[in-house]
């Protein structure tokens, strides 16, 4: 078989291996969490709020206690004392908020689990469930959203800052742009859904769950149930699209912990699909105003971008990327500004490029707006305030290849001879357009522990607590393992997704190679120095392998990220291996960036919008497998299709619920949906960042392409889009 | 599909009074309670809960299962039969992940009653390699094109994928991309599934 | 009555349902996202099996479908091209997974406001047959959808087919579906349109609208203006303020009111204009 798809590389790392994991996942043999068995399990099924603030007054289990084959329900007044109250991730803790699972009678918002009906099958289950009465009391009003008249925002100090004076320079300039942008609350909708189940034995828990950080929940089930952590494992060997959902500690884990305590069997939950709208966090909506000032020729002297981003009432949740939409252009005056509004809702959380997504949608369009008010090509606004230091700080970039992104991308697009004026282009009855943006994303990395195995048949075995989410990690950290010993990578395994394995970094912040893959490069240069074999030059081990007359060669080794706290490598070993980096470092920045063009289309008179073209180009430090990372960044490029056209999660006011809480209203793009979309990887040496150079791919495909989007279709017919998700109505 | 599969207990035959197609073609294919070799129709209070006794055929074995009446196929597959490969993606028609072929076509065992599909041929994901474990053409392109990132909706898309190139609806990529919209892949990995599904519709040939 | 039973005819089909309330099941792709959190507590009449609801005949009173025909049968049937808009509509209902599944009778009898198989099916004066214990009756279908979610069929009635009379078999006919993305989306709006032509000349013009009112419904005025035209002169003939006030268009999440009837009245142009090629060709 023959890859057409992707060319050739030489050594190791750089070439388009196959997937490590990929005949069990053709043949349907890779466990998913709710993929195995265990003996004797018991079913169970949420019952969730469908107020969106107030109180429980009573619940009436009579009918669904008599239905036959329910064991057991949960709510807040029978499950006693068994889950603690937690800080939230936000307040230094594990969980993704910070109620107390099933711990009052409150009602924090619509969807909030308030019982757990456990039964003999998922049938009886779901029928109890249904017949679970729910009495509620002084059920308020909520606050659904921003669009609230009664929602106030609160700045977010720490986020904010300023450089130079914004308000002379905007005030004295030649050319501004001023205006406001919104994008909607959007959820990830992995198409696994949150499964967990839990089984005790002799004291032990076990618990298989989807999860981007397998030691996030097993650290925080301990604090939540006040066992010892040494008493819990969990495994997540494979994932079925996390894309943030997954990062950390929900209120269901506990509440099947307890359930299959409580009745002695091992317990399974699936929500269902709906119900994973509030089980897990989600993008929250944001609002903008940005503010931009620039001399005839293009130079950016002021820029002022303030945002506004929803959130709960338990949590105070803001993405604020305005730390980097500030830090991509040279700009002497710079203000920047975060609020949050309070809402009654669950508590917001992660999306893949959870704050670029939004924040590079705003920043873009309107750098576009301003090249069209100084009719300036769009690609020759950004090579003039082109910059290797970013302008807040005066910190130099790691490495910066943006222009040659938009050079390579624009050429690839056929970008050159682009009509200025908007509403020119035509194809029949429909408008064509023609757009660009600034794709970005910051580097991360974080403290992460491997172990690697050598044996004297010439075996590798690698072992990292790091996950495989899709990303391609099995498959990299073979790689890795492979050219560092010099062995074929078929000789390699590689095991991830539990925690009775090394300790590794949350997968979230596109982090996971750049963080794992240096410690299994430090757990090889052991094994190497105690053969002799000097470290940092390719080498065949095997000889002196053979030589030392060893079976096995057995190394463990933690490596700390560049920019974590000194005594951070502790935390690793309690989950808290937060990634670190971007622009949060003393001494640099860093990022990840490209650029995006896309062509649209819109329909003369019915407006439809199509998009033929995407072409992304992007330049990310080192690939170690271009096949995987291809797939990264075309997926993310087509998440950006369905961020700008389609996906929305709409909100009922009247009780704050999601109308929308299902996968044919909620619109993720379809196959049918994505034409042709390409991703092309610049090359880019970054020896700073991290011992494997590499900048992570996850989530910067993702990043411009709404911008881009919204740039075009003013280009195709004159109509600025100022909001997410374009709809045709907005081109009538 | 073999009649001879969904032979099961004849009912009371205590009912007439047809105004039209007043001959009895046969016997209606009651499934029998469990427990409980006979049942009628005279029986007082439904009891849509009660346990039946079902055999499932799939990947061409069959398979004697106690299941809910409201049990559906992918949940009898997965709960009782012990193949997991089908997936529950939204267990209401909207994804695809849990496409099984069912008298070779390719239908979703979420919205299918497991006592539905007695009588029928269920192939999943597991019953299509070689006994020898050669991938199927279709397995292998997906791995060759690189077909998938989480592997999570690729049992649906590659059932799916075998019965497009079936239908005949895998002649151009146009074709492709709007008959494997069923399927929903969140990671996104469609342009490799449509090269994938164009590379094995040549191989399947024949 | 046991918890599922799968009927081997009619008889016995209606039968089983004059023994209380139970649910009728024929593709199952509409009952389950219909039944609200999926719980049945009622039994099961699996009607797949009734040899009376299948296949498509051609007799005396015209083209006989048989409600129990799945969507994919449909669009793989020979039928006359009148029946063009039909098949591509077909084509339509949701991915091939719920074609293969879903039956034109289960779609008619859900009586989704969206639902693609009506429009084509207006314009080719579709007939129901419904069977009860009391015989049969036949309905027009543009009277047995009374409104969203709700139709003429009484609870102890099935329905059994789909008729379309000879007289409305002439012609060509071609559907044409908008929404907010390329595929597998409930629609913002969807027409079908069938023309007869003869020497030349608009002779026969039906045109149908979905999913812009709460049910699909035959536009008798623009057909009306149609009549004695040249095919190529029939789209410019579509006047939009006529199609919205025959609409009294949705208004809801998926598209405004004002939207949808400049939508219907594109899509109405564009398979006159579809239809009109045909004839130049």
């Amino acid at each position: 078989m023959t890859d057409t798809l992707f060319p050739a590389a030489t050594g190791t790392m750089g070439q388009p291996e196959r997937r490590y994991e990929a005949r069990e996942k053709v043949t349907g043999s890779a466990a998913y969490a709710s993929d195995v068995k265990l003996a004797r399990t018991a079913h169970a099924y949420l019952v969730t709020s469908s107020i969106g603030r107030g109180r429980l007054q009573s619940f009436d289990l009579t009918a669904a206690r008599a239905l036959p084959g329910v064991i057991d329900i949960l709510t807040h007044e029978t499950i006693g004392d068994e889950i603690r109250q937690t800080p939230s991730i936000y307040g230094g803790g594990y969980m993704a908020d910070t109620l107390r699972p099933l711990g009052s009678a409150e009602i924090a918002h619509w969807g909030q689990p308030v019982a757990m009906v456990v039964a003999e099958t998922y049938e009886a289950a779901r029928e109890a469930a249904n017949l679970v009465v729910v009495s509620y009391a002084a059920e308020v009003a909520p606050v659904a959203g921003m669009g609230s008249s009664v929602a106030t925002g609160q700045a977010l100090d720490p986020m904010g800052f300023a450089v130079g004076d914004f308000d002379t320079a905007y005030r004295t300039a030649n050319v501004t742009v001023d205006a406001n942008y919104t994008t909607p609350a959007q959820h990830q909708n992995p198409m696994e859904l949150f499964a967990t189940q839990c089984v005790w034995e002799a004291g032990r828990l076990t618990v298989h769950e989807p999860s981007q950080y397998v030691n996030n929940v097993k650290f925080g089930l301990a604090a939540q149930l006040g066992l010892d952590p040494s008493r819990i494992r969990v495994i997540s060997t494979y994932v079925g699209g996390a894309f943030g959902a997954k990062g950390f500690l929900t209120h269901r884990t506990a509440l099947v912990a307890v359930a299959a305590r409580r009745i002695g069997r091992p317990v399974k939950l699936v929500p269902t699909r709906a119900q994973g709208f509030t089980v897990s966090g989600y993008r929250a909506e944001t609002r903008h105003h940005v503010q931009l000032a620039a001399t005839q020729d293009g130079r950016l002297t002021a820029l002022r971008h303030e945002g506004w981003e929803v959130t709960s009432r338990a949590d105070t949740v803001a993405m604020g990327a305005v730390s980097m939409t500030a830090r991509l252009y040279a700009c002497p005056n710079i203000t920047a500004r975060v609020n949050v509004v309070a809402a009654d809702r669950s508590t917001p959380g992660f999306m893949r490029a959870p704050g670029e997504m939004p924040y590079a949608f705003a920043m873009e369009t309107a750098l576009d707006e301003l090249a069209h008010k100084l009719q300036m090509d769009p690609v020759a606004l950004r090579r003039v305030n082109d910059t290797q230091t970013e302008p807040v700080g005066g910190l130099p970039y790691t490495s910066r290849s943006l222009m040659l992104c938009f050079d390579t991308a624009a050429a690839a697009f056929g970008w050159q001879g682009r009509p200025s004026e908007p509403a020119t282009m035509r194809d029949g009855d429909w408008q064509v357009g023609w757009g660009c943006a600034t794709a970005f994303y910051p580097t991360h990395a974080g403290n992460s522990a491997a172990r690697v195995r050598l044996s004297a048949d010439g075996r590798v075995h690698v072992e990292s607590a790091g996950h495989e989410l899709g990303q391609g990690m099995y498959t990299m950290m073979a790689q890795v393992a492979a050219e560092e010993l010099g062995v074929p990578i078929a000789q390699v395994t590689v095991a991830l997704g539990d925690t009775d394995l090394p300790p590794a970094v949350v997968a979230g912040g596109s982090s996971s190679t750049a963080s794992v893959a240096p410690a299994i490069m430090a757990a090889c240069d052991a094994i190497r120095r105690r053969l002799g074999i000097a470290t940092g030059v390719p080498a065949d081990v095997m000889p002196a392998m053979e030589a030392s007359g060893l079976g096995t060669i057995e190394e463990f080794t933690e490596v700390r990220a560049h920019g974590t706290a000194p005594d951070s490598l502790r935390g690793l070993y309690r989950g808290m291996a937060l990634p670190a980096g971007g622009v949060h470092l003393p001494d640099r920045v860093q990022f990840a960036l490209g650029a995006q063009f896309v062509e649209v289309r819109v329909h003369r008179r019915t407006r439809e919008i199509r998009v033929p073209r995407v072409i992304g180009a992007f330049a990310a430090g080192r690939i170690i497998n271009p096949r995987t990372a291809h797939g990264q960044l075309v997926g993310g490029m087509i998440w950006g299709i369905g961020s700008a056209l389609h996906e929305h999660s709409e909100i009922d006011t009247r009780n704050a619920s999601y109308i929308n809480a299902n996968l044919a209203d909620y619109l993720v793009p379809v196959n049918a949906d994505v034409a042709d979309v390409q991703a092309i990887m610049v090359e880019e040496e970054d020896r700073l960042v991290n011992r494997a150079g590499v900048k992570g791919v996850g989530e910067i495909g993702v990043v411009g392409v709404a911008a881009a989007i919204s740039n075009a279709i003013f280009h195709a017919t004159g109509i600025r889009v100022r909001d997410l998700p374009i709809r045709i109505e907005h081109l009538m | 599909m073999s009649d001879s599969e969904r032979k099961t207990e004849p009912v009371s035959k205590r009912r007439r009074n047809f105004l039209i197609g007043s001959a009895m073609t046969g016997v209606v294919p009651v499934i029998g309670w469990a427990g409980q070799a006979q049942a009628t129709t005279q029986a007082a209070p439904v009891d849509a809960r009660a346990a039946l006794n079902v055999a499932l055929r799939v990947n061409g074995r069959l398979h004697q299962v106690q299941v809910d009446a409201r049990m559906t196929l992918l949940d009898a597959l997965r709960e009782e039969i012990g193949l997991t490969g089908a997936k529950k993606g939204c267990d209401h028609g909207q994804c695809g992940a849990c496409t099984v072929l069912v008298d070779g076509r390719r239908e979703l065992a979420c919205l299918t009653l497991a006592v539905a599909a007695q009588g029928r041929e269920v192939v999943t994901i597991e019953g299509l390699a070689a006994p020898d474990g050669t991938l199927h053409p279709m397995q292998e392109a997906f791995v060759a094109q690189d077909a998938f990132q989480c592997g999570y909706c690729t049992p649906g898309q590659i059932l799916s994928a075998i019965s497009c190139v079936h239908e005949g609806h895998a002649t151009s990529p146009d074709q492709v991309r709007e008959y494997m919209s069923g399927n929903l892949c969140r990671c996104a990995a469609y342009p490799n599934i449509v090269a994938a599904v164009l590379q094995a519709s040549q191989q399947m040939g024949d | 009555m046991t918890p599922y039973s799968r009927p081997a005819s009619l008889p016995e089909t209606l039968f089983l349902l004059a023994q209380g309330q139970p649910l009728l099941l024929a593709g199952g792709t509409d009952v389950y996202p219909a039944t609200q959190a999926q719980w049945l507590t009622r039994p099961v009449i699996d009607i797949s099996a009734v040899p009376e609801l299948h296949g498509i005949t051609r007799g005396p009173d015209g083209l006989r479908i048989g409600a129990g025909t799945t969507w994919a049968a449909i669009a793989a049937a020979a039928l006359p091209p009148a029946c063009n808009a039909l098949q591509q509509a077909a084509q339509e209902v949701g991915g091939r997974q719920i074609q293969n599944a879903g039956t034109i009778g289960g779609n008619l009898c859900n009586a989704s406001p969206a639902a693609d198989g009506v429009p084509p099916l207006l314009v080719l004066d579709a007939v129901i047959e419904l069977a009860s214990p009391r015989g049969l009756r036949r309905v027009a279908l543009a009277d047995f959808l009374t409104g969203p979610r709700q139709t003429l069929r009484a609870a102890d009635e099935v329905m059994v087919a789909v008729i379309v009379p000879d007289a409305a078999l002439s012609g060509a006919s071609h559907f044409v579906k908008l929404g907010a993305r390329a595929y597998l989306v409930i629609s913002i709006a969807m027409v079908a349109v069938r023309l007869l032509v003869v020497a030349g000349r608009v002779q026969q013009a039906a045109l149908a609208v979905g999913a812009c009112s709460a049910v699909a419904r035959r536009l008798p005025g623009a057909e009306q203006a149609l009549l004695g035209l040249a095919p190529q002169e029939t789209a410019a003939a579509i006047d939009a303020a006529q199609v919205a006030a025959a609409l009294a268009p949705l208004d809801d999440l998926r598209a405004t009111a004002v939207y949808r009837a400049e939508a219907a009245a594109e899509l109405l142009r564009r398979a006159l204009a579809t239809l009109a090629q045909d004839h130049a060709g």
